[in-house]
């Protein structure tokens, strides 16, 4: 009768042992925290040659991943060393929202106004999780003459 | 006796619990779909020609592990001879020229649900008065859950 008890005893741990255990794997299982995006600039300009000529279009390149699937993607350029001119691009439809793994490839219009000098180009991606990643590259713009 | 009836017990309790949590994994998909454009009736294929003012029929095979979703093309210039990562390489390029009319067509088309692979069979007229020359054609297509696949097509606008 003893060696029972022992053994109910023992038993009964491990039935709660078991089963604390498979909950709690069940909640790891369920939940998983999707990565952050990941940006990869492949081209900026034709040939990458980080140069872009006011009037006309800028040559975009980029691979992005993001496993919670794409929300938003900003292109954000703006001049530096006093330059004071941005422009902004926002995709919010299209092919790319929703996805999880794209080829960014698009051809941004750059005015004419664009003054020739030094810029900053920033590549910023939202997932639907509301996790943000930005890569960012230098580039210049020209005038044709 | 009693104890046989508590070891049955705790064991169902057990295999229940271990069934109840199998049931609540969705098995994550991570595999992408894919795109064939390589058999004998796909188009169009690699160096292909597009004449202005007739139509074409896109036709290619989508497959997926799971369900597919969607499918968009995406027909631009490449007059300023740019490159994309998915280029399977360019054909014949002509001199670099200023698009004056290119043709351009943006679309996205979806794929009936349930489907693990799809044949997509799409009528596309080419305008008579578009620039003739080098043009990308850009293949995509997600499948449910937003995995997708790229595929890129160097092809001609002729007279």
């Amino acid at each position: 009768m003893k060696i029972i008890k022992q053994h109910r005893s023992v038993l009964g741990f491990a039935v709660i042992a078991g089963l604390i255990l498979s909950f709690s794997s069940c909640k790891k299982d369920t939940d998983p925290i999707p990565d952050v995006p990941v940006i990869t600039i492949l081209e900026i300009g034709s040939g990458n040659s980080h140069t872009g000529t006011a009037g006309s279009d800028l040559h975009l390149e980029a691979q992005i991943v993001a496993e919670a699937g794409i929300k938003e993607i900003e292109i954000d350029i703006h001049g530096e060393d006093g330059i004071q001119y941005s422009i902004n691009h926002k995709y919010t439809d299209g092919k790319y929202i929703g996805a999880k793994n794209i080829e960014f490839h698009e051809h941004i219009d750059i005015p004419h106004a664009a003054p020739a000098g030094s810029y900053h180009l920033h590549f910023i991606v939202t997932d639907k999780k509301g996790q943000r990643t930005e890569a960012d590259a230098d580039l210049t713009i020209n005038h044709d003459h | 006796m009693k104890k046989t009836h508590f070891i049955s017990i705790s064991m169902a309790f057990i295999l229940l619990s271990a069934i109840a949590c199998n049931k609540d994994k969705h098995p994550i998909d991570d595999v992408p779909p894919t795109i064939d454009g390589g058999f004998a009736g796909a188009f169009p294929k690699q160096c292909g020609i597009l004449k202005r003012g007739e139509s074409f029929t896109f036709r290619a095979r989508f497959t997926d592990n799971v369900e597919l979703g969607s499918f968009s093309l995406d027909v631009h210039h490449n007059f300023d001879h740019h490159s994309h990562s998915t280029e399977l390489g360019e054909c014949t390029l002509e001199p670099v020229k200023a698009p004056v009319n290119p043709f351009v067509l943006i679309r996205s088309y979806d794929i009936p649900a349930g489907q693990q692979s799809y044949e997509a069979e799409i009528t596309i007229p080419v305008p008579a008065d578009v620039d003739p020359g080098s043009y990308h054609f850009m293949i995509m297509v997600s499948d449910h859950t937003g995995w997708t696949d790229m595929k890129g097509l160097s092809v001609h606008i002729t007279e």
